[in-house]
């Protein structure tokens, strides 16, 4: 709870410092036999060192593409970058080499999955896999890159490290191998860590060991963390700002007390309204969103999420909105990367029955 | 249900008493071969009443998907007795067995597994009909389009098959077929798990709306306490096949017994910043235990921050009443 408290200051500061990641208008396409899937539709966004953004969306919405583009881990074909930057330490990740990216991933950016099998080479113990990369990248010794596995081990709490560095991955638990998974990531230090769904196939105990795992790695050495969630509870808990993702957009983005306290997009407020709670009664029907997310290999003229949304108007057919910071806001004065932003015609021009 | 009480004038719908279900396994080469048993449910019991939904939680492994499974005899119970309206069914014969499938369904997590691809919808739906000789010919058909409408898919999909429809809509086919036999009680082996929030809210309202509609009573697995919280009537805590505490929905949420149940319930996200930065956590050290080990005294004793030596050596029961927990220390009337 302290460390809630102590992360928000933190990260108050960060914003002040220049991004260590910028996205920009970020296009992602896949060919299918279903015709062209445009799964990243111009995605915009920073992260700021030591701070925590929560990538919150339904399956399909492209909060996942969006972070495998990034590390070049789209596979062309069928995939294609149609557009954008992401620049990071002022080189542009979308044109790098695999080479050079290769110099990256591991060592500045490292990723962690849903399944740490998809991580975890079942045929190497978990001394090759935790020494693999520090010696890559930092130029270990054998003898120091198993001195430093024995330690990164024992920070992610598994006991006993010098005898399970001679396990393989299936002599652990799921949540061991996520601690494992954890321990690899975090081995070179890097500065930007993106998390996939880290705890989606854990137990709810397990869950907020893990979570609790990242925060004091985060809080002890500073690391960003990009989390990508569909888990509104999770970011809750942990997340300095949320982007929220539909269709392959950001619809809305605010810092987490912002966006839970005052949801402005449609969308965002229907997903909180369809969530029941430790609270919530028998006798209130949950507000579920009616309809489904819309086809993507369709090209989307408007609002993606029109046809779901009862606050739509004729201009939500033809126009396309953008990412627009509340107009009290915007009287407030600067723009930055904290402000409360909705992409919504509603919100944006002031209907009669505007959200907020 | 003990024996001292009489009894009352009808049986539950369901009655579950001292289930068990074993698994015994072989571990190591053919020569050196160790032998177990794996107690996936180890002596639970409760009932569900018309109308009711019984809510049932915990950990993946804990044996509530083995629970329901035998129930209908898809896994064959090791002991104890499941009765359909005091008629003890567990252990029956496939034929004999056939008149209480039809009153006692069940609903998958995987939509994309449950469904057989090469049957269109209608199939899928009517399906149930043929094997219980309940209509046919054009009778089937207008059942089925009355099914379909009725769990809200289009009639107009009839024809399709189930790779066209979203995990949602299947779902909504999984049901329907269920519906089909005009069950009493649905098990749903964690029914929206593997659905997006705003599609699994849809699916929420459709069976608590269906349950107003048809009387139906329900068993529902999740390891989503808040879906269980909103859903559920009476809630039972299973660990490491044992049920922990079993209690109306109200009551157990607001004021858990088992430290288990106050650990899983302090464990669960909380959609709202504020509330997340203010609660005490209990965060459990360790995992759960494997199963194939025997615990003489209580499961949780080795993860449990209140145990005492008791909990150790002799295995707490799970009270007759109301609000009942398997604790030592807790429960005031074990003690």
């Amino acid at each position: 709870m302290m460390q809630a408290n102590t992360k928000q200051a933190d990260s108050g500061v960060a914003q002040q410092d220049s991004p260590l990641l910028s996205v920009n208008d970020l296009r992602v396409s896949f060919k299918t036999d279903e015709g062209m899937v445009r799964a990243v539709r111009g995605v915009s966004f920073d992260v700021h060192p030591g701070e925590t953004v929560a990538i919150v969306g339904e399956s399909g919405s492209g909060k996942s593409v969006t972070n495998l583009a990034m590390m070049g881990l789209v596979p062309k074909p069928p995939g294609n970058i149609d557009g954008g930057t992401a620049m990071f330490a002022g080189q542009n990740l979308l044109t790098l080499s695999q080479r050079r990216l290769q110099d990256i991933r591991g060592r500045h950016i490292a990723m962690i999955f849903q399944d740490p099998m998809t991580a975890l080479n079942p045929l190497m113990t978990i001394e090759q896999q935790l020494t693999e990369m520090t010696r890559l990248h930092l130029n270990f010794t054998r003898h120091e890159a198993r001195a430093h596995a024995i330690e990164m081990l024992g920070l992610v709490g598994i006991t006993a490290p010098e005898k399970r560095l001679r396990d393989y991955p299936h002599q652990f638990s799921g949540g061991m191998r996520q601690r494992v998974m954890v321990a690899m990531a975090l081995s070179c230090e890097p500065e930007l860590l993106i998390a996939d769904e880290p705890t989606t196939a854990l137990d709810v105990t397990i869950q907020a060991q893990i979570m609790e795992l990242l925060a004091d790695l985060q809080a002890r050495k500073g690391t960003a963390i990009v989390l990508i969630t569909h888990d509104l509870g999770v970011v809750a808990g942990v997340a300095d700002r949320v982007l929220v993702m539909y269709a392959g957009r950001i619809i809305e983005k605010a810092d987490v007390s912002s966006l839970f306290a005052m949801p402005r997009h449609p969308y965002t407020l229907g997903l909180l309204g369809s969530l029941p709670n430790l609270e919530s009664n028998r006798d209130e029907t949950l507000k579920a969103i009616p309809g489904q997310p819309p086809d993507m290999s369709v090209p989307i003229a408007g609002c993606a999420f029109r046809d779901r949304c009862e606050y739509r108007f004729d201009r939500c057919q033809s126009d396309d909105p953008v990412l627009t910071p509340r107009r009290d806001a915007l009287e407030d004065g600067a723009e930055d990367s904290s402000m409360h932003m909705a992409a919504c015609h509603a919100v944006d021009v002031g209907t009669e029955n505007e959200p907020r | 249900m003990n024996d001292s009480s009489p009894p009352v004038s009808t049986p539950p719908l369901l009655s579950v008493q001292d289930l068990k279900v074993h698994f015994p396994f072989r571990r190591g080469s053919l020569l050196g071969a160790q032998k177990g048993v794996i107690r996936a449910v180890d002596g639970i019991s409760f009932d569900i009443a018309r109308g009711e939904t019984l809510g049932l939680v915990g950990e993946s492994g804990c044996g509530k998907s083995t629970t329901a499974r035998a129930i209908i005899n898809l896994v064959h119970p090791t002991g104890g007795d499941v009765r359909i309206d005091g008629v003890p069914i567990a252990g029956m014969s496939d034929a004999a067995m056939k008149p209480y499938r039809r009153r006692v369904q069940m609903v998958f997590q995987d939509p994309f597994a449950s469904l057989n691809p090469r049957m269109t919808v209608g199939g899928i739906i009517g399906e149930p009909l043929v094997v219980h000789s309940l209509a046919r010919g054009r009778d089937r058909k207008l059942e089925v389009l009355r099914l379909m409408e009725l769990v809200g898919l289009n009639p107009r999909f009839l024809n399709r098959y189930p790779h066209e429809f979203s995990g949602g809509q299947r779902q909504r086919i999984g049901i329907a077929r269920a519906l089909a036999v005009q069950p009493d009680l649905i098990l749903c082996d964690e029914p929206v798990s593997a659905l997006d929030v705003s599609i699994q809210a849809q699916i929420i309202n459709l069976l608590m709306d269906l349950q107003q509609k048809l009387g139906l009573s329900y068993l529902f697995i999740a390891h989503d306490l808040a879906v269980v919280r909103h859903i559920a009537t009476r809630v039972g805590v299973m660990y490491l096949g044992r049920m922990v505490e079993l209690a109306s929905a109200e009551e157990l949420y607001a004021g858990p017994k088992h430290p288990y149940t106050e650990a899983l319930l302090s464990a669960v996200p909380v959609p709202d910043p504020a509330v997340a930065a203010s609660r005490q956590r209990i965060v459990l050290s360790g995992e759960v235990p494997s199963p194939d080990n025997f615990y003489p005294g209580c499961a949780f004793a080795e993860r449990c921050p209140v145990k005492i030596d008791r909990c150790v050596s002799d295995r707490p029961p799970l009270p007759d009443q109301a609000h009942a927990a398997a604790c030592w220390v807790r429960e005031q009337s074990l003690s």
